[in-house]
């Protein structure tokens, strides 16, 4: 791992030192991945986009006045790139068959709570992915996606209801 | 399986998340004591919980593999040029401001009649100056001869003859000399005019021209008007 700051990482890249912007990939993959698959509610989809959000950081690095402002830079376009998708697939889901059920993760485990996650809708379920998927608490969870912390946890405190609620009626109570 | 109380179920989900403060807490756990449904409630949040978490870790488990396919990709990819960052609005409104002025400017300069050309217009009132003026001159001299030698000769004095010859020559010489001296002070008034109009507006200046041309290329008709003590000025 490299140890320079972001910043440092940052004003590297810009003079198109890939070693650099690797070390800003690894750092903040884990956050650009989480987001994506937040919004999106699908693994699949989200490995794309948050493929597509490093790629283009790395095109529009020279945009970014303060590297040190790097993560939330990213994961802002993680959320507007996941968000067209979104737009996009609904799009396509309307003038096409309707896709099978989404599942958030792989095709072992618990499939109902998969599904049950990949029904929340987007903002519900941004914030639960990143605090149980990713284990950060709600002042971090708020500061990512710029929102207040009572905020995060009024969708928190919605989605683990709504999740609930999901799984009871599908006779799969956690 | 009991059902929690409803009026509680915030509490717990609260509860469960941390965020209720000390006093919320104690209410919450005496209520929960009694309270079989809502204990229910709460387990069935951790078990969920703990669910969520490990599908997180099946999620992450190849994190790795796809963050170093991402940085692959990187390979065909450079970075683009800087940005200027655009201001607001403010910026937007301004510039859409400035291409609406320009584009006026631009469509009056095309509409606008031709520019009087100064240079050319001060070589043909030269002249037309000129031409107008030193046939008045030669006339007026010629005249003024003519009588002097008309008087001379009637004259049987040779004295009196050569005085008259001589004064004639004297003011021959004179009013030429004037003459040539009013033509180049009218000519030099006619062009400071001309400079101080084409200043000022260039309308003003075909007009002032209009009107020069007119007063010059009428030709300046008499010698009296040429070599009087105030000579005409120009208007504007």
């Amino acid at each position: 791992m490299d140890e320079r700051s972001d910043k440092d990482l940052a004003a590297a890249s810009c003079e198109g030192d890939r070693t650099a912007y690797a070390g800003l990939v690894r750092r903040h993959y884990g956050q650009v991945f989480l987001v994506c698959l937040g919004v999106l509610g699908n693994g699949h989809d989200a490995e794309d986009v948050a493929q597509d959000t490093l790629i283009k950081g790395f095109q529009r690095i020279r945009q970014l006045r303060d590297g040190s402002q790097f993560g939330g830079w990213i994961v802002a376009i993680a959320r507007n790139l996941s968000i067209n998708c979104l737009r996009k697939r609904k799009t396509t889901e309307k003038a096409l068959v309707p896709r099978p059920p989404e599942r958030v993760g792989d095709e072992s485990g618990d499939e109902d709570l998969q599904r049950a996650v990949a029904r929340l809708p987007g903002d519900l379920r941004l914030p639960l992915v990143m605090y149980y998927f990713d284990g950060q608490d709600v002042k971090t969870v708020a500061r990512t996606l710029e929102m207040s912390t009572s905020g995060v946890y009024l969708k928190l405190r919605t989605a683990v209801k709504e999740l609930h609620q999901m799984l009871t009626a599908q006779g799969d109570t956690p | 399986m009991n059902k929690f109380c409803p009026d509680m179920q915030d509490r717990i989900v609260d509860f469960l998340l941390g965020a209720l403060e000390g006093p919320e807490v104690a209410a919450l756990e005496e209520h929960l004591a009694r309270c079989e449904g809502c204990r229910q409630y709460l387990q069935d949040l951790h078990r969920q919980g703990d669910a969520l978490a490990e599908l997180g870790k099946r999620v992450a488990a190849d994190t790795d593999v796809r963050r170093d396919r991402v940085i692959r990709a990187l390979e065909t990819v450079t970075p683009g040029t800087r940005v200027v960052p655009v201001v607001g609005g403010f910026m937007r409104i301004a510039v859409a401001a400035a291409l609406v002025l320009g584009a006026g400017v631009l469509i009056g300069r095309m509409t606008a009649p031709e520019p009087v050309d100064v240079e050319r217009l001060r070589a043909d009132l030269e002249t037309s100056i000129l031409a107008s003026l030193k046939p008045a001159v030669q006339e007026s001299v010629l005249a003024g001869l003519d009588e002097r030698l008309a008087a001379a000769v009637a004259s049987n004095d040779a004295k009196r003859q050569a005085e008259v010859t001589e004064q004639i020559s004297r003011e021959l010489k004179s009013l030429t000399s004037n003459s040539e001296q009013r033509m180049d002070k009218r000519f030099a008034e006619l062009i400071e005019a001309i400079e101080a109009a084409r200043v000022t507006d260039r309308w003003q200046v075909a007009r002032a021209l209009e009107q020069i041309k007119a007063q010059t290329g009428a030709g300046l008709r008499s010698v009296a008007a040429l070599t009087s003590p105030a000579p005409a000025t120009v208007e504007n």
